[in-house]
């Protein structure tokens, strides 16, 4: 477990950085969990919304939107493939996130081809650079306080 | 008795809760608070029955928002340790009375404990119900508050009626609403005494105008609020007030308390709904207001955006510091009180909410 500023990442886990999404993905038999990291679950604020809306997801794409008092966003798929289960718990009651971030994965996905083998500049598994993201992320809302 | 009370613990917004560090989170579209809204909390709570507040004492005990969000209890003593820490660009505190014998009192205390201790501006959000002479609004004064508000809410004596005082057995009562503003303004000066007005409870635009204007004379500015429906009130099943309405009584509010215009000079039609300002052309064949033309003085204002920002008391620079970002409003809908100056695209939505009158926006949300 990496904690960085009081922020735990766990490292049996992949985050996924592209645009700010701080999704994190863990691969489970053929199944890929899916859920917010630390970081954004700090960011935004104590969930009160949160919806799935897709079937079919592409790397990239929004695929929902999740929502606290003050502050909403939509929510990135970091796979193409298919959603084959969405986690109902936590889409009644979000603020579960907030409580065990990487407890509370949002949706699984199948992935049409593999996904976590290294290959993505926005995938991240390392030490050294989730560090050195987490702590550019900070620095950027620090900078914006 | 808990532990948990005023003047030792208050309850303090979400809003600035978060800018304290209590709660986590940021703002939408990077908006920032720049006022902490705090309330005085009791275990046998608000002595007022109002039928749409998270306070009132028939609201189901399950449900505990107040003005949609959460109200964390937290020590004044730590308020104010944060304040000093993160509140660096804040410029305002307002405390807020409930009905409840304690709260005159408490909140001088905690008023003069910021005033002691802080560089904020200091408002007092009163309770007329328990404030019987001009005496105790001084008094507010002299803990250190230099503006109060006055949370009439209804636009009429019958709806204050309905919904704050017979109606639901509240022991609030309209007149002596009005006399503590006059108090408050006597005492503050025109335009440090403020009224909060709530759009939505059933009143017309030219009913709820003409008594921004009242306001306006004895020298209150109007705070304004969208109705949102608190889960658990007996009004929770209503709908907010159209983004027409709420649009329209914005810009009057903005042109009557900015002395651009006075409500008698402003036209309606029979639904009481504003369709024409004074000195203002309709365009050919249209009952509506104006929407094009930049040389008129109402077109000038609603280009700039600031008739359609949150409305409260300012800080240091006259600017309002209370801009209560998504106060009305879930984020991720459309904003009524706007928390910054709107951009142009924030201006072009304006503008067709503006003329408005069917509730077209709604639907294409």
């Amino acid at each position: 477990m990496l904690e960085i500023n009081g922020m735990n990442f766990p490292l049996d886990r992949v985050y996924y950085t592209r645009d700010g999404a701080h999704i994190w993905l863990k691969q489970e038999d053929d199944l890929i969990k899916i859920g917010m990291d630390a970081f954004l679950v700090e960011y935004a604020g104590y969930l009160t919304f949160l919806t799935v809306n897709e079937s079919r997801v592409k790397v990239g794409e929004s695929i929902g939107s999740f929502e606290s008092a003050k502050f909403v966003s939509r929510l990135y798929s970091p796979a193409d493939g298919e959603i084959v289960a969405v986690n109902d718990e936590v889409i009644k009651n979000p603020r579960k996130i907030n409580e065990a971030p990487y407890e509370s994965w949002i949706f699984a996905v199948k992935a049409d081809s593999a996904v976590l083998d290294g290959e993505s500049e926005y995938l991240l598994d390392d030490e050294e650079k989730i560090v050195k993201w987490i702590s550019e992320e900070i620095k950027k809302v620090e900078e914006d306080e | 008795m808990s532990e948990k009370e005023s003047p030792d613990y208050v309850q303090i917004s979400t809003a600035a809760a978060m800018t304290l560090k209590i709660f986590p989170g940021r703002f939408n579209r990077g908006e920032r608070l720049n006022a902490l809204n705090l309330l005085v909390v009791y275990d046998d709570s608000c002595k007022g029955n109002c039928g749409y507040c998270g306070l009132s004492q028939s609201r189901d005990p399950d449900e505990n928002t107040f003005i949609r969000v959460d109200w964390p209890i937290v020590s004044l003593e730590d308020i104010l340790a944060r304040t000093k820490k993160y509140g660096k660009h804040l410029g305002r505190v307002c405390v807020s009375m409930i009905t409840h014998p304690r709260a005159f009192d408490d909140m001088c205390t905690i008023m003069s404990a910021f005033r002691d201790q802080t560089d904020l501006l200091i408002s007092g959000l009163i309770a007329p119900t328990l404030i019987r002479s001009k005496e105790k609004v001084m008094k507010i004064k002299e803990a250190g508050a230099d503006m109060v508000g006055i949370a009439v809410d209804a636009a009429t004596q019958e709806l204050f009626r309905k919904f704050r005082g017979e109606g639901v057995n509240g022991p609030h009562k309209w007149d002596q609403y009005w006399k503590v503003v006059e108090w408050s303004a006597e005492c503050f000066g025109r335009g440090k005494a403020g009224i909060h007005l709530i759009v939505g409870l059933g009143e017309t635009e030219k009913e709820i105008i003409a008594i921004i204007q009242k306001g306006e004379d004895l020298g209150a500015k109007t705070h304004l609020f969208s109705f949102y429906p608190e889960g658990g009130s007996s009004m929770s099943n209503w709908k907010q007030p159209s983004y027409g309405q709420y649009r329209r009584v914005q810009l009057a509010r903005y042109l009557i308390n900015s002395g651009i215009q006075r409500a008698e000079d402003m036209k309606f039609n029979d639904m009481g709904e504003l369709v024409e300002y004074a000195g203002e052309d309709t365009p050919a064949g249209a009952s509506h207001l104006p929407s094009g033309d930049l040389s008129s003085n109402v077109e000038k204002v609603i280009e700039s955006g600031e008739a359609f920002m949150t409305s409260g008391c300012a800080g240091h620079d006259g600017v309002v510091a209370c801009n209560r970002p998504y106060g009305n409003e879930r984020p991720s809908r459309p904003i009524r009180n706007f928390a910054f100056l709107p951009e142009k695209s924030d201006i072009d939505s304006v503008r067709k909410q503006l003329v408005d009158y069917s509730g077209d926006f709604e639907r294409s949300l």
